[in-house]
């Protein structure tokens, strides 16, 4: 990406001395944690969000989606919107991981294990979604291929039955890819365990990890094939979610730029999120060693770049809505600046394009507040986009008589707000359990770094 | 006697250093275990370590999902069961390109996972290196040469290589 | 007048619902067919095959007069209403009163049983309290009690006959007739012009111009049907007629006519002033603007060069003096008109009798009232406290479909039979007589009128049957069981209309001048949904949209724009309509082209009889306004912005059409269409090619020229699809299930407002963008070339309908068939269900599919046969209904077939033809003479 390695820079702080500190650290949350009242209240809120979540859904069971703000214009709503904002992300962490990986990224080692499981959370809340948004969700492996008695396949020109298979592949494969960086991780807890069971515990997951030459020169193999994988993979799955409007004929949906558009956006949520996470390890498990002013400083660069980008995808569509003269798609575009939706645009275009560009000024890069808060901006504006795409279309395509506008109801923001808690959740139980930073590669680099 | 001889070293470069030195003395090492992998370090092993055919494992996997992806689509859409939808050809082949370019990245990774535990020789969660408490650091800051204690003396090791300490393993 | 909304009155409806069908869902499992021999319609095989519908020929009343109608029952349930071609009133098509009487059969809010007070009670309970009432001596009939007699407009002779026979037993009986909905105006005009009592009955498919002064021909009503065929017979480039409409708020002529003038209601004299003078009478100069006047000038002009094929008709709040003039008008221009005796024999008008009840009442002149299917406490306006004294009366009992207001008042509530389980029969407004055979054996114990009436008179026979047969007997002579059969099988009675008046009319001496312009005049007119308030309590009519606001469940207070300018009120803000000391509020509609000054509101809505839950509350009562009843004219009325909030409920937001209407509702002139030449099917462009076309190649095209936007087709289509009821709560959340909406289109054009109306059902792409993004085949092509929806195989990713250009699809977002509030209709609608179309469930989408059941009924029809469906034999149920054959339906397969020779003309168009999706339901450009339009 935008950083250019830098052999004299230092991802490690001075304050590691040796390289079974490091052990030490990462371990720590696992083997000795400290509970604090902050653990437990985020725990407790985030907890209760996911009842919030569970309650939801067992409303939206018993009752139809009819408690959904949907009409019969808009018979799509919160839920896609929300599909796609979390599955963009979770294109950042495997995408950083591999990317990174492959362009010999040393900051890589500080950031690839959480970020690949915030990918798998993300990746499993998105999969969520498009289930709750089914009329009959009981009815959701017909669009998988198996033999029934219906003698029925899936029809495999739609843009869903893509969606299944690409976002399925992605779960899948992330999860592998996550778990063959854990194993040397998985071996360092084995052999650092104190208590029995907790050793055969990682022992088991470990699979016999001895770091034997024999073990390295295929595992580092077959790691790095995995990233050059991961990267068409992870291209491909957003541009598949992408065609769910791209491959209709609907104002607004169906534009070739919408593929790059959505992988670029996705990458740009998923990064934010990547660092709104990291800012609360750093803070929360002390990893002020391994997470750095610097790493801020190079996720800065890109959202920078992406913002960028982002702008110029919004005036393309801006351009074409206006040159291509259709008058529908002319007047979508002015729709989007004058109708009802107009303030949420407006803070779409504010929080994803405009703020962002403080970070060309080194005073905001280099502030770990400051690229916090605007990621945090950048994601609330992603979602903006996302459920604006969403609704303008569907508010204003092609017969007036059907023009209609969305109002959310309770529950379409009670299950936002769960997925939102659920993940925060599962993260927690995650910090908890296995390494949230890659000690064995923390290690390498501090030895590089430090001559040893 | 049988068994095994463990050398520990504390850096990266004294284990390189050790293992080339152990190779030029005509006394190999028969592998290394290290908290990460060393660059380098197959040329001083004794038999060398094969380089992995794992890429090509799932190159052909790849190729073979995405024939397989694409198989499905056609029998089910052309031959099983053929439907009007909307007026499309029935073999609709741009909007069957997507699924198996999913199939083949799936089965490229799963036969690869597989194809690494199996060079590997994973899993394998009993193994006579084990015996040695040292081998509990090698997996964070220690790195141990592994000699045969059949044809090497701990005697021998400990003159030749400077070690921080020889460790024997009776098999 | 309840308001709206007060601790969700929403939650009573279910509940009472809830009750209301469970009672129901008993009585409807005894469906059978009545025990009296009742004639199949034509060609049926005799006897009944089971699954197999039998058509039946009756008859049903709208305001008093008949119009003969099919009615369709399976396994002796009557589940649909078709026309019956031979009636003149109904001419096979269907009206949305007729379609949704259907509903009301099964409404489990109806009348049930006897109620004596809050006792339930029996009918013999009701004869001894009736007798001991009127002090008659079990022994001799006759007596002196004062009995008032409440009933609509009675036309049919057997209910005459019951009056008179009661007449004879009570000489001192005083019978009030009144009927909201009323031609008092036009009938003392008539006597103005003639001396004598005439009801008019302009041939309409014989008038090459038509002048419409403030008169709704088109417009719901009685007569709808029959106007509105002969119109359409005039519609099209060849012989068109030229419609000049001169009207204060829109109606559906208005929308209809070439040239449309909008003009406050006091000013409508003038231009009958202006038309008068051209044809040589001179009533002084009309007070007109310029543009006004140039309108009435063009008017008159081609009504004077139109002899013997020109019109003018007045409406029915314009004073007698005007309709006076129009008879001498149309004399003067031979005019096809025919002069018929009136029907309905009663010389007193409709507002006096209401009124003259009231006294009467108060004064203690009536000793026992008998209120026989009318709801005066509803009806007459608050000025008459008509409750006070209908409570008043000694005794009191009332015979209703429903507990209304009026049953609330009264000490007896008498459920009456619905005519679909009646015997009797009716006259149509030109006299048609026709017979109502019922197709099930009464629901709940109840009487017809007839029954009832010979009830009270004691008479010797007392079934309907049995009435009916003995009032036609004597009529019929001869071989009367041949006659009988005969009558009941065509739902006519031969050579029943009255024969024509030879009448010419007096030359009228003068015409009050317009009298002075007020601030605000409301224009009250009958609501195209509930009419006069009758239908209040059938969900099917609350839920039919208002063809020009598509406002459902409610009613609003219709302004012109400069008035709400004025008055600082915006479209949907609510309003305050104060009418001398009376304020009653709605939700305003701000609509373009209506004359200054003018308040429109409709009659029918606001009904507050707790008992009725479904209409209870719904809308605003404005029928209370004003002194005298049923006045279509309040002068001096003020509006401002309220600060109560009446939600305004519609299934279309905008119809003022940001541009694009051109290529959506495509308007032509004559001369226009003269140089245009018919088009070509366009080939396909595909990559893929399209799939050859199987035995039928199903397609649709709809005349906008034609349509009225009279609804017919989508309360028709909502019977035959049983398609649900979702309810104003439902309705606010922008969900509704209509397969078929009409969009209506206003859209400026030559200085005036354009509106039309275009139907939109499932436009069946051939290229369908709904078919490949549906990931479960749910959405697929059959080989008639069908877009059809497998129900089963849906599992409600909703990506049809979001891909769909023409939004045509519906979604289940509850389980409205079923369960869900209206649904709780279910229990006793399943009787009134199209056994062979499958009810839809919660999470599945559903969409027109031609009506497939009428298809595959008549595919298989020409399999018995060995033959293919012939053109005209297979008719969709929306095609069925259309009083303006508006809607065509047939075979591309060959080349002959109306819809293909409709696809090659000049007028013919595709909906968004830009996006390639090949529809397989097309249109006919709407048509305008020329492009001056007022």
């Amino acid at each position: 990406m935008s950083v250019a390695p830098d052999i004299e820079r230092r991802w490690i702080a001075p304050s590691i001395e040796s390289r079974e500190q490091i052990d030490a650290i990462i371990a720590a949350p696992i083997l000795a944690p400290r509970h604090t009242w902050r653990w437990w209240l985020t725990l407790a809120v985030s907890g209760g969000l996911t009842l919030l979540m569970i309650v939801t859904v067992t409303w939206l069971f018993g009752h139809g989606i009819g408690i959904f703000g949907n009409n019969t214009t808009i018979v799509w709503g919160f839920p896609i919107a929300n599909y796609v904002w979390w599955l963009g992300i979770g294109h950042a962490g495997t995408l950083i991981s591999a990317l990174l990986l492959l362009t010999r990224q040393k900051w890589r080692a500080s950031l690839n294990r959480f970020a690949e499981t915030m990918t798998l959370f993300a990746a499993s809340m998105a999969g969520l979604f498009p289930i709750f948004h089914l009329g009959r969700p009981y009815y959701l492996y017909w669009i998988i291929p198996y033999p029934n008695v219906q003698g029925l396949w899936p029809q495999w020109r739609s843009a869903l039955v893509w969606d299944f298979w690409a976002v399925g592949t992605y779960i899948t494969f992330s999860t592998l890819f996550w778990y063959v960086g854990l194993v040397p991780d998985l071996a360092m807890l084995r052999d650092r365990a104190a208590r029995r069971g907790v050793r055969r515990l990682y022992g088991a997951f470990a699979l016999g990890w001895r770091g034997s030459a024999r073990h390295w020169e295929v595992y580092e193999r077959f790691y790095r094939y995995m990233a050059a994988l991961a990267v068409p993979l992870v291209v491909s799955v957003h541009s598949i979610v992408s065609l769910d409007f791209a491959a209709s004929l609907e104002p607004g949906w169906a534009d070739t730029i919408y593929p790059p558009y959505f992988v670029v956006g996705a990458l740009y949520s998923g990064f934010a999120m990547v660092v709104v996470i990291a800012a609360v390890l750093r803070w929360a498990c002390s990893f002020e060693a391994f997470i750095t002013v610097q790493h801020f400083e190079a996720i800065g660069k890109v959202l920078l770049t992406a913002s960028v980008i982002m702008g110029v995808s919004y005036a393309t569509e801006w351009f074409w809505g206006w040159y291509g003269g259709e008058r529908t798609e002319r007047h979508l575009v002015t729709f989007l600046f004058t109708g009802p939706y107009a303030p949420l645009y407006y803070g779409q275009l504010l929080f994803n394009v405009l703020a962002p560009q403080l970070l060309w000024l080194p005073r905001f890069r280099q502030s770990i507040l400051a690229v916090t808060v605007l990621s945090i901006l950048i994601n609330v504006g992603m979602w903006l986009e996302r459920i604006l795409i969403v609704w303008a279309t569907l508010s204003r395509d092609y017969l007036p008589s059907a023009w209609r506008i969305f109002l959310p109801t309770f529950w379409d923001w009670a299950l936002l707000a769960g997925s939102l808690g659920a993940f925060t959740f599962l993260f927690m139980i995650f910090a908890r359990v296995l390494p949230a930073l890659p000690a064995y590669e923390l290690g390498k680099t501090w030895a590089e770094e430090n001559g040893a | 006697m049988t068994g095994f001889l463990l050398a520990e070293y504390h850096t990266t470069h004294e284990t390189l250093a050790a293992a080339a030195k152990a190779a030029e003395a005509g006394m190999p090492a028969i592998d290394v275990l290290s908290p990460n992998a060393l660059e380098g370090i197959a040329a001083h092993l004794a038999p060398r370590p094969p380089k992995a055919p794992i890429g090509w494992v799932m190159v052909i996997a790849g190729g073979l999902g995405a024939l397989l992806g694409y198989g499905m689509q056609w029998y089910s859409a052309v031959i099983d069961y053929p439907i009007n939808s909307g007026g499309r050809g029935l073999n609709s082949w741009p909007a069957f390109l997507l699924v198996p370019y999913e199939t083949a990245i799936l089965s490229a990774a799963v036969v690869g996972l597989l194809g690494w535990l199996w060079l590997c020789g994973l899993p394998r969660p009993h193994h006579a290196l084990f015996a040695a408490a040292v081998v509990e650091r090698a997996s964070q800051d220690r790195f141990l040469l592994v000699f045969n204690a059949r044809d090497r003396s701990k005697a021998q090791i400990e003159h030749r290589l400077q070690p921080h300490a020889v460790y024997e393993i009776d098999a | 007048m309840p308001p709206l909304t007060r601790r969700g009155p929403g939650l009573d409806r279910r509940l009472l619902l809830k009750l209301a069908a469970a009672a129901a869902a008993v009585s409807t499992t005894r469906c059978s067919p009545p025990d009296d021999e009742i004639i199949p319609y034509v060609d049926m095989p005799e006897g009944m095959v089971a699954g197999e519908p039998m058509r039946f020929a009756t008859t049903l009343s709208l305001s008093g007069y008949g119009r003969g109608f099919i009615a369709i029952a399976v396994d002796g349930r009557p589940i649909k209403i078709e026309g019956n071609p031979r009636h003149p009133y109904s001419l096979g098509a269907t009206d949305v009163f007729a379609e949704a009487e259907i509903l009301s059969l099964y409404d489990p809010g109806r009348s049930s049983v006897v109620h004596h007070g809050e006792q339930i009670a029996t009918w013999e309970d009701f004869a001894a309290g009736w007798e001991q009432a009127v002090g008659a001596r079990p022994d001799d009939a006759a007596s002196d009690a004062a009995v008032g007699l409440v009933t609509g407009r009675v036309v049919s002779p057997t209910t005459l006959g019951r009056i008179e026979a009661l007449r004879r037993r009570f000489p001192a009986l005083r019978q009030y007739r009144y009927e909201p909905v009323n031609d008092d105006m036009a009938r003392a005009g008539a006597k103005l012009a003639f001396g004598r009592l005439v009801a008019a009955a302009p041939r309409w498919d014989e008038a090459d111009v038509v002048l419409t002064l403030d008169a709704d021909p088109l417009g719901h009503g009685p007569e709808q049907l029959h106007i509105a065929r002969g119109f359409a017979a005039r519609r099209g480039a060849e012989h068109r007629q030229q419609l000049h409409a001169v009207e204060p708020a829109w109606t559906l002529t208005g929308a209809a006519a070439d040239f449309r003038l909008p003009l406050a209601p006091r000013q409508m004299g003038e231009v009958a002033r202006a038309v008068a003078r051209r044809l040589g009478l001179d009533l002084g100069d009309p007070v007109l603007s310029d543009p006004q006047r140039a309108f009435a000038e063009r008017a008159a002009e081609a009504l004077a060069t139109a002899q013997g094929r020109a019109l003018a008709m007045a409406g029915d709040g314009q004073p007698p003096e005007l309709h006076a003039l129009c008879h001498w008008i149309n004399g003067r221009l031979h005019a096809p008109v025919d002069y018929l005796p009136p029907v309905d024999p009663v010389e007193a008008g409709h507002a006096d009798e209401l009124q003259a009840l009231a006294e009467d009442l108060r004064a203690g002149r009536v000793a026992a009232l008998v209120i026989v299917d009318a709801n005066p406490v509803y009806d007459a306006p608050d000025a008459l406290r008509m409750a006070e004294a209908v409570a008043a009366a000694p005794f009191s009992a009332h015979l209703g479909l429903y507990p209304d207001e009026t049953a609330q008042h009264c000490q007896w509530r008498l459920p009456l039979s619905h005519p679909l389980e009646s015997w009797g029969d009716a006259r149509a407004a030109d006299g048609t007589a026709s017979l109502v055979q019922p197709l099930i054996r009464r629901l709940y114990d109840t009487r017809t009128c007839d029954e009832f009436l010979a009830l009270l008179a004691l008479s010797a026979v007392r079934d309907a049957y049995g009435l009916t047969r003995e009032t036609w007997a004597s009529w019929a002579g001869g071989d009367f069981a041949t006659w009988w059969r005969t009558a009941l099988h065509d739902g006519v009675i031969a050579d029943s209309r009255a024969a024509p008046l030879a009448l010419s009319p007096a030359r009228p001496t003068g015409l009050p001048p317009p009298d002075a312009p007020h601030a605000l005049t409301v224009v009250l007119s009958p609501d195209p949904g509930v009419w006069d308030g009758r239908f209040a309590a059938n969900p099917w009519l609350q839920e039919c949209p208002h063809p020009l606001t598509k406002q459902v469940w409610g009613n609003a207070v219709r302004l012109a724009p400069g008035d709400a300018a004025r008055a600082g009120i915006a479209d949907e803000d609510t309003v305050d309509l104060v009418v001398n000391g009376a304020t009653l509020s709605g939700p305003a509609v701000v609509t373009e082209a209506q004359a200054d000054g003018v308040v429109a509101v409709g009659w029918g809505q606001g009904r507050f009889s707790p008992a009725m839950p479904i209409a209870h509350g719904v809308g605003t009562r404005f029928v209370g306004l004003g002194a005298r009843p049923f006045s279509r004219l309040l002068a001096g009325a003020e509006i401002k912005k309220s600060d109560r909030s009446i939600p305004f409920r519609s299934t279309q937001s905008h119809t003022r059409l940001s541009g694009r209407s051109e290529a959506l509702f495509q308007l032509a002139t004559l001369a226009e269409l003269a140089t245009s030449r018919p088009e070509r099917e366009p080939a396909p462009p595909s990559m893929l090619g399209i799939p050859p076309r199987g035995d039928y190649a199903w397609a649709m095209v709809i005349d906008t020229d034609a349509c009225i936007g009279c609804n017919a087709c989508v309360v028709a289509c909502q019977a035959e699809n049983n398609v649900p009821i979702v309810g104003p709560e439902e309705i606010s959340q922008g969900r509704d299930m209509h397969w078929l909406r009409v969009d209506v289109y206003a859209r400026p054009q030559g200085g005036a407002m354009r509106t039309g109306f275009q139907p939109v059902p499932c436009m069946h792409c051939e290229l369908a963008p709904c078919e490949p993004v549906c990931p479960v085949e749910a959405s697929v092509h059959d080989h008639e070339g069908l877009n059809v929806q497998v129900y089963n195989r849906c599992i409600g990713t909703r990506f049809c309908e979001a891909n769909c250009p023409y939004k045509v699809r519906r979604f289940n977002w509850f389980a409205y068939a079923d369960g869900q509030a209206y649904g709780d209709f279910a229990p006793a609608l399943k009787a009134q269900h199209n056994p062979d179309v499958s009810a839809r469930g919660r999470g599945v989408m559903e969409k027109c599919n031609y009506c497939l059941q009428r298809i595959s009924r008549a595919r298989r029809a020409a399999e018995k046969e060995d033959r293919q469906v012939a053109e005209g034999e297979m008719v969709t149920a929306c095609q069925a209904a259309c009083p303006t054959r508006a809607i065509h339906f047939g075979d591309l397969n060959s080349e002959t077939s109306d819809v293909s020779r409709l696809r090659r003309a000049p007028r013919h168009y595709r909906l968004l033809e830009e996006l390639n999706t090949r529809p397989r339901t097309t249109y006919l450009k709407r048509l305008y003479v020329s492009d001056a339009a007022s």
